[in-house]
């Protein structure tokens, strides 16, 4: 039976949760509203805390997903109902006339050059305009124009028609109708994501009201290189420089006077943080100032950057609402006052506003997902129960991204993964899956053959034929020694012009193949299964751009620009010459999966594997399963937390699929992805373990302080002995009236400048049980910012209301804690708003201490040779977009083994881990790259640089020989280790020394 | 419980509050501070903060806030009503301050009338100087600016 | 903490080292000490493997001649696994080269011993040569050279070494320290544990008050920054009498390669090469590639290079690659704030990235503002 899944929202996380579900081998469609996948994220410049380029990091993405072969994209679609029958969805899929053929156009980009009509740019947030015909983006995928029928002249009075007259591949089809397509789908993911606010909705700010008050996402535009303004920062009512910029946060969010929007947006202040950043980097003239409620830098290392944006880059940060914007009406800047931490009012004049907007449901996927059955929370998240994430209440359909509550990036990669397992469940076993490894042709051996180099010049319309003169180009390639074949083509990626490079390639036994045209990001691997269906290795192909890096920036200079390409022609051909045939190495996995640690997120990941049919080793160095968890007894929203505990642990030790060893440690791991071998003990007997995978769910634990008398008072609790005292009734509550909660202790300074995320959520909690088991009881937290981020903040709020009285401290002015007598405290706090101390009288003290990575992480790292982060937490291979995985192939993180996070997280995460060990296991073989590392031990002279620097733990020396070797497994093929071989003992297949030698030599020749 | 005093802070003065309507929403205040900058009287009296005073409700300061000037300073322009994120009703608050004040004995009722009448005297005289100044609109000289400057002056008594 | 090795009472600071040497071959804590050794009768000092306790005699780790860098001899020590326990009495240049070499695994130092010394500088080889052919007594030679190093008195000493900053040794497993003490006995300073367990059977006394030698080698130091040279402006001149003779090459102890990639015969050049480039550029310098080979060694050795100046003594064209590689090293390792055998466990630069490591780097590369 055929098993495929719908996904509803080509954002990040549809685009991730597609790709999961593609390479467990289940067949995918995913249906985008837009003409093309990639949401929110192709719209912004950077991403903190590292200021990856968003794009570059996406686009690899967003192209394996649309080149996978179990996936079909739907774009400029919607959903038009969906109907549950046995256990399966039919849904009707609308698919918008785009008037442009999806299978011929090429994205030369002719029609929107001749298109007479301008339109709003959309993409660009109406900043600029577009033509009518239209591509949102130089990246877009898929790579496909499309008309706007609203305004395009043919369409709407049957004039024009220049588009239909230019476009050389006879793409455009006036006569596209809409059309519908009922499917049949297993189950579902909605991941219809979230729209800004439109800040209009607090009119005091003046948007599209004052010319320079912007959106964030706006600003993100003006930011991007490829922007509207090609990354140049500029004034939209005057094109000038702006040198003070203001960014306003909480626009919409926390804000329930102006709608219904009481949850914290979650990425703003790090959004805000990371553009003021970019600014200062763009010019160092403009200053930046951001004025926030409090700054929620709770994620991984974000405090940092924080930290780096105030002292590196100068970037102010004034703890102030802002209540109004007023422009001066000659030279438009904005005015703004503020209140400085002293409470005076001040006035500044600022060139540029930002608002930092937040995001919410639209009103259409509220329809979509009321229309699925779905329940959807006040604010019209799907929110899900803390130990089901992802799940809906409807049975078969999954959630994930922002619709269920706002998030950043990663943790809607990391809701998508889940989602992807969750809607896989009984879609796997191990009986049915194997990847079908395409037939090949026998390939024609060329190693004793001479050199017969084949050169095909591409016009790509007029894209390269309008500068460069391309038939000098071709005539000068018969020119070059070993060429026995050169000719030019229109478009040498269409069909025919394949068929016709397989033919000269039999005609001419052709043995090298050079091709002279665009990206080979884009276009190798159409050009290389030519050359396997003509029998040749595809290996055995060079491209040279002579388009994006020749016609295209040398508009201006034909001349040059021929001669550019002809040097590029002589270049490809040289390196040619030494081009040999590669081969992807496959390699038996095993199909065991190893989870190292019982708390909650160990559990939840060696559940899902398991319950997927395949064997999984569960290890716990205590003497039993739970972890945390068994210390905790309250949860928010409330949930009974033993009795969920319970029910987990009881599955797992009577999952048949599941071999359980507590008291275990581990002493060494060995091998690689697919081929893993654990040693350990459990109960002091040594034990041994096979597996493919390895899910590292370590865990962390709380910080033992020494701070404000804990240790030597027992009045000074932490806020997890806390809740015990609550939950068990503790008499010591009778003689206590006023409790005051220290948050941050030993946090975000020092040694540990990081935030530990839970703390805040965890004295809310606390604070909520208190006042319902003690209502009269007074409660003072001392906060530095409270960090009740996306849906925590509500409860915040809620706690309050309940007369929780929230008092702020700054880092370098600490409450100090006097003790009267047993149980009896004064603390003394710089109060900032009343401007002096105040002394508060209270009966217990409760720290937030935070949590601390484990010591033991060390060792895990080691064993698997994967990086921990200088807080001891281990790091993941790229913040935003591999959350879960390691640069290491097989070995995942989850849970806080990978940093601080709430429950619901750790679950998520664990069944996202649980989703990419899937995508392993489910396949009979693994292969390796072809661009891989090779070591010539002859010149090896086992420095161990190379081991140093892979950060795939692909190399290693050779005890015995002392020698460097790679395993090719391992090895992607970046190069790194060839970089730093002074020996130049190492080599890339593919871009060998002698290869790249011998092309430049052509050049400098 | 509700005399409850500890040293001058009364812990339930927050509770007194909320209790009285127009109180309600007290404790939703996150001290965000946007009263503080919408409040045309704290754009002029630098030491009146709409802010300040909902913290000493919240600590309990009772005596400070029911005894304080600034209580009395609201102009109830409700600037800071509409722009608060939290629906604080700070406006309202005040109201119940007053009513307080007054019947715990903290002023006499002649002081509120004098209040009321200063806000209603000051409305009034604003209207006429508005009227005055409103018929020459297009013919205003310096000398104007003077006798406007001078009333303000004439104020301090 | 300097500790003084009681028991030991000499009449000179070279016999209590040679009295500590054969104490360790005699009592057996190691099966064989390399130290320099004056030859009878000829006339440098080279290193010595010694078994035999006796054969300590003539030993003259102070004699202000450098021939090899030692840490290229250990190479050759370790390069197999060994049970015998050798210890290397080596000058700072020496240990901090073979502490880099044991980072990149080129040397391995499970067996060996550290011992390191307060070095006064050495004269150019060939000079030391010339010197001690006149002098009647060589040993009284090298205790004469020390006191005068001590007084302050300006010797003609190697380059190199006038502006070498590191002159104790204190990455050593120990080092012998005499600069600022009392010259005749034998303190010692244990940087580790190995060394700590080298010297335990030994009575040791601590020497509170180690103040005139911090004054000393702090002076010292200062005279020596000044001497440094920041920048170099014309480098092609200082490198064109080089004649590619690779002796830089074979005497740098940093310089591992199993097979120089820069030789021209590795490089595969064709004879067509030689003669294009000669026709595109109207001429070239024969053997080409000299600035490639110098500035591909400097890219190679920067961060590591020790400043010992073993190259520039070894080049038969006085090109003063010293000084060349000082200027040049110093810069990159301070911009990775690294120095080159200051600890084992300081990562070497190319195998660690920060992010805000080379900020200035690209500062430069991407010019901001208009």
């Amino acid at each position: 039976m055929d098993r495929r899944i719908l996904v509803i929202g080509g954002g990040i996380s549809g685009v991730q949760a597609g790709l999961d579900l593609a390479q467990m081998g289940i067949q995918v469609t995913l249906v985008e509203e837009k003409p093309n996948i990639g949401g929110r994220m192709a719209q912004l410049d950077k991403t903190f805390p590292t200021n990856d380029c968003s794009t570059c990091i996406l686009s690899p993405k967003l192209v394996e997903l649309a080149s996978h072969s179990n996936v079909d994209i739907f774009t400029c679609s919607s959903i038009e109902d969906v109907v549950k029958l046995d256990e399966r969805f039919q849904a009707r899929i609308r698919k918008r006339a785009r008037f442009v053929d999806e299978e011929k156009c090429t994205a030369c980009g002719v029609c929107a050059e001749k298109c007479p009509v301008k339109v709003s740019d959309l993409f660009n947030k109406s900043i600029t305009t577009s033509k009518c015909i239209s591509i949102p983006y130089a990246q877009a995928v898929p790579a496909v124009y499309k008309i706007d029928k609203e305004y395009c002249l043919y369409l709407t009075n049957g004039k024009c028609g220049i588009c239909k007259k230019v476009c050389p591949a006879d793409a455009i089809d006036y006569e596209q109708k809409d059309t519908i397509e009922a499917m049949d789908f297993n189950s579902i993911i909605i991941a219809t994501g979230t729209e800004e606010f439109t800040p209009q909705i607090r009119p005091e700010y003046g948007y599209k009201v004052y010319e320079n008050v912007l959106t964030s996402i706006e600003y993100e535009r003006f930011l991007s290189a490829s922007g509207p303004t090609n990354g140049q920062i500029v004034r939209p009512s005057d094109g000038k420089l702006p040198s003070q910029i203001a960014f306003i946060q909480c626009v919409g969010s926390r804000d329930v006077a102006s709608g219904n929007y009481g949850y914290c947006s979650s990425y703003c202040c790090m959004q805000a943080t990371k553009d003021a950043i970019i600014t200062k980097e763009h010019n160092l003239t403009i200053d930046s100032t951001i004025f926030y409620i409090d700054i929620r830098a709770y994620g991984k290392d974000f405090d940092k950057f924080v930290d780096r944006a105030k002292t590196e880059y100068g970037v102010k940060y004034i703890k102030s609402r802002i209540s109004e914007i007023l422009e001066a009406p000659d030279t438009k800047n904005l005015i703004i006052k503020y209140i400085t931490p002293d409470g005076k009012i001040r006035i500044e004049e600022f060139d540029l506003v930002i608002l930092s907007v937040g995001i919410r449901i639209p009103d259409k996927s509220k329809n979509l997902l009321r229309g699925l059955g779905v329940e959807l929370d006040e604010y019209g998240f799907c929110r899900c129960s803390t130990f089901q994430p992802g799940e809906t209440n409807v049975d078969g359909v999954y959630v994930c991204g922002t619709v269920t509550g706002p998030m950043d990036i990663p943790e809607a990669v990391v809701s998508a993964g889940a989602a992807a397992s969750l809607a896989a469940r009984g879609l796997l076993s191990p009986d049915t899956s194997s990847e079908i490894m395409a037939e090949k042709p026998g390939e024609v051996d060329t190693e004793a053959k001479p050199l017969n180099i084949g050169v095909i010049v591409c016009h790509c319309g007029t894209n390269i034929a309008s500068v460069v003169d391309v038939p000098s180009v071709v005539e000068f390639s018969r020119s070059l020694p070993n060429v026995k074949f050169a000719h030019e083509l229109l478009y040498a990626c269409s069909q025919d012009s394949i068929r016709l490079i397989i033919n000269k390639i039999k005609e001419h036994d052709l043995n090298r193949i050079v091709v002279a045209s665009c990206s080979p990001r884009t276009h190798e691997s159409t050009f290389q299964s030519g050359l396997e269906k003509a029998g040749l290795n595809k290996y055995l192909l060079q491209m040279t751009n002579i388009r994006d890096q020749c016609s295209w920036v040398h508009q201006n200079t034909p001349e040059l620009a021929t001669q550019k390409a002809k040097d590029l022609v002589r270049m490809a051909v040289g390196k040619s010459r030494y081009l040999e045939p590669l081969y992807e190495l496959y390699s038996d996995v095993n199909k065991a999966c190893l989870v190292i640690g019982g708390g909650i997120a160990g559990m939840t990941a060696a559940l899902f594997v398991a319950d997927n049919g395949y064997q999984v080793y569960l290890i716990e160095k205590e003497s039993e399963l739970g972890g945390n968890l068994l210390k905790i007894s309250y949860l928010l929203p409330e949930e009974d937390i033993v009795l969920a505990l319970q029910r987990l642990i009881r599955r797992i030790e009577e999952h048949p699929l599941i071999e359980l060893f507590l008291n275990a440690n581990i002493k060494d791991i060995k091998g690689y992805v697919g081929n893993f071998t654990t040693n350990f003990t459990t109960n002091d007997e040594e034990k041994s373990a096979e597996h493919g995978t390895v899910i590292v769910a370590t865990g962390a634990r709380e910080h033992e302080t020494e701070s404000y008398g804990y240790k030597t008072d027992p009045y000074v609790v932490t806020q997890r002995e806390f809740e015990t005292v609550l939950k068990n009734k503790n008499p010591l509550m009778k003689y206590v009236n006023s409790i005051a909660m220290i948050q941050c202790v030993d946090s975000r300074e020092g040694e540990r400048n990081y935030c530990s995320r839970v703390c805040c959520g965890q004295a809310i909690k606390n604070i909520l049980q208190l006042k319902k088991d003690y209502p009269d009881k007074d409660v003072y937290v001392l906060y530095r910012d409270m960090r009740t981020y996306g849906l925590r903040e509500p409860y915040y709020a809620v706690a309050r209301e309940a007369g929780a009285l929230f008092l702020r401290y700054e880092k370098d002015r600490k409450p100090v804690v006097e003790k009267i007598e047993q149980g009896n405290f004064k603390i003394k706090l710089f109060n900032e708003i009343l401007g002096k101390d105040i002394y508060l009288p209270v009966q217990l003290i409760v720290l937030s201490v935070g949590i601390d990575s484990l010591e033991t992480n060390g060792q895990v790292a080691k064993m698997l040779k994967v990086p921990l982060n200088e807080d001891g937490f281990f790091n993941e291979a790229h913040v935003k977009l591999r959350p879960v995985d390691f640069s290491t192939s097989g070995v995942f993180v989850c849970g806080m083994a990978h940093g601080p996070k709430h429950i619901d997280e750790s679950i998520v995460q664990a069944i996202a881990t649980a989703a990419h060990a899937l995508t392993i296991v489910t396949r009979d073989k693994i292969s390796s790259e072809a661009y891989t590392a090779s070591v010539d031990e002859s010149r090896c002279s086992g420095c161990g640089l190379c081991v140093e620097v892979c950060v795939f733990g692909a190399i290693e020396i050779d005890e015995e020989s002392e020698r460097a070797g790679v395993n090719t497994l391992l090895c992607k093929g970046c190069g790194t280790c060839v970089a730093a071989c002074f020996s130049s003992a190492i080599d890339l297949r593919g871009f060998t020394n002698k290869q790249i030698i011998n092309e430049f030599q052509e050049l400098f020749l | 419980m509700n005399a409850k005093k500890i040293g001058s802070i009364y812990p339930d003065f927050k509770n007194e509050v909320s209790r009285c309507p127009g109180g309600e929403n007290i404790m939703r205040c996150f001290a965000c501070g946007t009263c503080v900058l919408s409040c045309p009287v704290s754009e002029v009296t630098a030491e009146y903060s709409p802010r300040r005073i909902i913290h000493m409700i919240l600590l309990g300061m009772k005596e400070e806030v029911l005894g304080s000037d600034a209580i009395w300073y609201c102009v109830k322009c409700y600037r800071c009503h509409v722009m608060c994120p939290q629906e604080v009703k700070y406006p309202e608050i005040i109201r119940v301050l007053r009513k307080m004040a007054l019947e715990q004995g903290y002023v006499k009722p002649l002081f509120v009338n004098a209040i009321n009448e200063i806000d209603r005297i000051t409305q009034d005289m604003r209207c006429t100087m508005l009227e005055q100044i409103i018929v020459r609109r297009d013919s205003i000289t310096e000398n104007d600016m003077k006798e406007i400057s001078k009333f303000s002056e004439k104020l301090d008594y | 903490m300097l500790q003084m090795l009681k028991g030991i009472k000499a009449k000179n600071h070279l016999e209590s080292i040679k009295y500590f040497l054969r104490y360790l071959l005699q009592e057996k804590r190691v099966d064989a000490v390399l130290v320099p050794k004056r030859h009878p009768n000829g006339r440098s000092v080279s290193h010595a493997l010694i078994t035999d306790p006796l054969n300590t005699e003539g030993s003259d780790p102070l004699a202000p001649v450098q021939t090899v860098n030692a840490a290229c001899i250990l190479k050759e020590l370790t390069k197999e696994p060994t049970d015998k326990k050798i210890a290397v009495v080596l000058r700072p240049c020496e240990v901090r080269a073979a502490i880099e070499l044991i980072k990149i695994k080129q040397v391995s130092d499970e067996n060996l011993y550290m011992i390191g010394y307060d070095c006064p500088g050495v004269y150019d080889a060939k000079e030391y040569m010339n010197i001690i052919e006149k002098e009647e007594d060589r040993e009284k030679f090298t205790l004469k050279y020390i006191e005068a190093f001590l007084s302050d008195k300006k010797e003609e000493i190697r380059e190199s070494c006038s502006y070498c900053m590191y002159f104790t040794a204190d990455s050593a497993d120990i080092n012998m320290a005499w600069i600022g003490l009392n010259s005749s006995d034998l303190v010692i300073g244990v940087n580790t544990e190995k060394g700590k367990k080298l010297i335990n059977d030994l009575e040791t006394e601590e020497i509170s008050d180690s103040s005139r030698r911090k004054e000393k080698i702090g002076m010292i130091s200062t005279g020596r920054k000044q001497i440094q040279k920041d920048r170099i402006d014309n480098f092609l001149d200082l490198i064109q009498p080089c004649i590619r003779c690779y002796n830089c090459r074979e005497v740098c102890p940093l310089c591992y390669c199993k097979e120089c990639l820069l030789e021209p015969e590795k490089m595969g050049y064709s004879s067509v090469r030689y003669m294009n480039r000669a026709i595109k550029k109207k001429q070239i310098k024969m053997p080409d590639d000299t600035v490639l080979y110098h500035l591909t060694k400097i890219n190679h050795m920067g961060y590591s290079c020790v400043s010992c100046g073993i190259c520039e003594q070894a080049c038969p064209m006085d090109i003063p690659l010293g000084m060349i590689y000082n200027v040049f090293s110093r810069k990159i390792q301070a911009l990775f704030d690294y120095v080159p055998g200051r600890s084992r466990d300081e990562e070497l630069p190319v195998t660690t990235f920060r992010e805000e490591e080379l900020s200035e780097v690209e500062d430069i590369q991407q010019p901001r503002g208009k």
